[in-house]
């Protein structure tokens, strides 16, 4: 359970967040929706506690989300950004077991667990020695997601996820992203622009406009009763969007 | 910091043997001192001293702070010189002087024999051209250019004095090396220089000396200065030194001068058939070859450019470190190390004699050239760090954060990595830039490649300049290609273009 109290967040004189809520339930996956700036990565970061909330209280389960507790947060997180956010200079295996060769897992361990995640991922094995620039977006991305999962954490954060990938690609992982989330019975926070996207992982969806939630509810319910202009609007653009 | 003096200390006397009693001696600049040093060295060299004469050591200051800090034990000095330059009392009688260097622990012998006065010297062709035999005659010729040597334009006893004594009002005036000032003369681009009355190349050069009718130029008796410790310690040394005194004549001195400038031959070998002819001691010369030359200054070369990169590469990491984490800590940082590398490094090695003396380290030799390279090394290797750790990207740091790993891990794991390319190529800088810099160690007794230049230069040897020129420029080269080794080996592949 990840709950967000009465937060607020400026950037410099930008007030990116202003007295914002947001309760995401144990084992459900969220989407937060939004434009560019709407503040949906905020939203994520300050979870992570990569940025700390100005006001208001964040909570990772009975975690606040502050300076000393960051520590143990970041354990129960698993963290996926556009393009995988691979390290460069480590192949996709070190990448992989980077955190857990940290935590001293024995060589077996590692295998095991590899062995079950690139299966899972459909991951070619064979891929596992090279460094990212000579692995394709979807499995650089296929890569960052089994680096996020490989320590089992409760909670993952995806901002973007599969926003560098082609459409192919991107659907392919989509339906897989869908098989792992609905197993694994995870606490999932999505950040996505793709009305699709969110509308094919996510059992629920907040649309979000400067730093305000406009609209929560299902894909269905947002689509069916747009509550705003603004909300119509986005729902309309994106629909013409994917029949185009 | 006092530690870091420490741990260089240790380096430097790695490289030089440590006998028990060890002499140092001194000499100038310039042919004669390094023949008279020469001499020396070679007419006390016995089992039982470990001699060792850092030739072309410096200027007049360099040699009495060494002298005065026990850096050096003998040099030859010119009484002229020490009248007007070093105790500024051209009266001083002889005994007041002999007290004078008695309290700080200075013995001088009596003159060895000839007095080499400064002089000034033109073109013959030219000065009969233009009538001038009188250094007076020279006040009615204010569009001639003169060339001074850098010393002799500051010293009392020179330029400013001399201007004032015959109201010269030339305005064209250059200061310039003296080896360098001789081919100025040559090919018209001055008219006027200084000399020494003993000097070689006046009859070289078909120069004209220039009657001091005014008498300005006081006398310049050729002496050794040394410590009187010396007297106690190897009291064979100060026989030897007085057993100099009334031996070499103003012709001797010409003659041993342009047995070295005209005839091609080593101060050593000069020296050695001084000593051989006058006090029945035979000298083996193992004059070394090119080869062995070589490979000697290699080491030293190599030596001055490792030790001091070293040093640089283990406090400009951690600066850059600490400089990209701190933005404003980084800019002090790396405006402080900036610095440095705006001080002219003769000046800098110069600076350094002084409160090198004060820790209890050498003023000369190794140490100050290893801390300017050092110094000089830092700001490639600051700066590169600083743009290494500074390009990369927000959200892999994040990545990194968010990942949970320990600041260790991400800074030896990630950050370092990362940014290993551009901190090899500030080191790949730092290093090329010191092979040359290190030259200019020879100028402080560090030896190196620099010291066949500086030999070269003052003997106006192409080959000898070449002798120090070429290896160094090679040596920079091999030092890219290490360095590209290096980074092949290092670098991990994924970063590789």
């Amino acid at each position: 359970m990840i709950t967000l109290n009465a937060v607020s967040k400026s950037f410099g004189s930008a007030s990116v967040l202003k007295n914002f809520h947001l309760e995401i339930p144990s084992g459900k996956t969220i989407a937060l929706l939004g434009l560019s700036g709407s503040g949906k990565t905020t939203v994520l970061k300050l979870i992570a506690g990569i940025h700390l909330a100005d006001q208001g209280q964040i909570r990772v389960d009975e975690l606040e989300v502050n300076s000393t507790n960051i520590k143990k947060i970041r354990e129960k997180i698993g963290y996926v950004i556009q393009d995988g956010g691979l390290f460069p200079h480590l192949t996709a295996i070190e990448n992989i077991e980077l955190m857990a060769k940290e935590r001293g897992w024995s060589t077996m361990e590692r295998k095991n667990r590899l062995e079950e995640l690139a299966d899972l991922t459909k991951l070619p094995t064979s891929l596992l020695k090279k460094y990212p620039k000579a692995l394709s977006g979807g499995q650089r991305q296929r890569v960052g997601i089994i680096r996020a999962m490989f320590l089992n954490p409760d909670v993952y954060l995806l901002d973007e996820p599969l926003g560098a990938l082609d459409p192919i690609t991107r659907s392919d992982l989509q339906e897989e992203l869908q098989i792992i989330f609905s197993q694994m019975k995870k606490t999932v926070l999505l950040v996505t622009h793709d009305l699709h996207e969110a509308a094919f992982l996510a059992d629920a969806v907040y649309l979000l406009n400067k730093g305000q939630i406009i609209q929560q509810g299902t894909m269905q319910e947002i689509v069916n009763n747009p509550n705003s202009d603004f909300v119509k609007k986005f729902v309309n653009a994106q629909r013409g969007a994917s029949l185009n | 910091m006092k530690y870091f003096f420490y741990i260089l200390f240790i380096f430097s006397t790695m490289n030089s043997a440590n006998a028990t009693e060890s002499i140092q001696i001194g000499s100038k600049k310039f042919t004669e001192s390094v023949i008279l040093g020469e001499i020396v060295h070679l007419g006390i060299q016995s089992d039982t001293l470990q001699v060792k004469h850092i030739a072309e050591l410096g200027g007049t200051r360099i040699l009495w702070n060494a002298l005065l800090a026990g850096n050096i034990d003998i040099y030859p000095e010119y009484t002229g010189t020490l009248r007007l330059e070093l105790i500024k009392n051209e009266k001083i009688t002889e005994s007041d002087l002999k007290l004078f260097l008695k309290e700080k622990g200075i013995g001088i012998t009596n003159s060895i024999g000839f007095n080499n006065t400064y002089a000034v010297a033109m073109n013959k062709k030219r000065a009969e051209g233009l009538g001038i035999n009188k250094i007076s005659d020279l006040a009615k010729f204010p569009e001639l250019k003169l060339g001074w040597a850098e010393e002799f334009l500051k010293r009392n006893d020179g330029w400013p004095g001399l201007k004032q004594k015959y109201l010269l009002p030339h305005r064209m005036i250059k200061g310039l090396d003296h080896d360098i000032a001789y081919r100025a003369l040559d090919s018209g681009d001055i008219d006027v220089m200084d000399a020494y009355s003993t000097d070689a190349s006046i009859e070289h050069y078909n120069l004209k000396i220039l009657t001091d009718d005014k008498n300005y130029f006081p006398r310049y008796d050729a002496v050794f200065l040394y410590r009187l410790e010396l007297k106690e310690k190897a009291p064979e040394v100060v026989h030897f030194l007085s057993s100099l005194e009334g031996k070499i004549s103003e012709e001797k001195m010409i003659e041993l001068n342009s047995a070295v400038k005209i005839h091609g031959r080593s101060e050593s070998a000069v020296a050695a058939n001084f000593i051989e002819t006058n006090f029945q001691k035979t000298i083996e010369l193992n004059a070394p070859s090119l080869y062995e030359r070589l490979w000697t200054r290699t080491k030293e070369h190599i030596y001055l450019v490792a030790i001091s990169l070293f040093f640089a590469c283990i406090f400009a990491i951690p600066m850059g470190i600490i400089a990209e984490k701190h933005q404003w800590t980084g800019k002090v940082l790396i405006s402080i190390v900036g610095i440095f590398q705006t001080i002219p490094a003769l000046a800098l090695l110069v600076v350094l004699i002084k409160p090198l003396n004060w820790v209890g380290l050498r003023g000369i030799g190794d140490t100050p050239a290893l801390i300017a390279l050092f110094l000089y090394g830092l700001l490639p290797i600051l700066r590169n760090t600083h743009s290494g750790l500074s390009q990369i990207s927000t959200s892999l740091r994040e990545t990194a954060s968010v990942l949970g790993l320990a600041p260790h891990s991400k800074l030896f794991k990630i950050d370092l990595p990362l940014a290993l390319p551009f901190i090899l190529s500030g080191i790949k800088t730092s290093a090329v830039m010191t092979v040359g810099f290190a030259t200019l160690g020879a100028l402080v007794g560090a030896g190196g490649y620099g010291q066949p230049i500086l030999t070269g230069i003052r003997l106006d040897s192409y080959s000898l300049i070449l002798e120090g020129a070429i290896p160094s420029a090679i040596l920079a080269i091999l030092m890219q290609l290490f360095f590209e080794l290096i980074e092949s080996l290092f670098v991990s592949p994924g970063l590789r273009k």
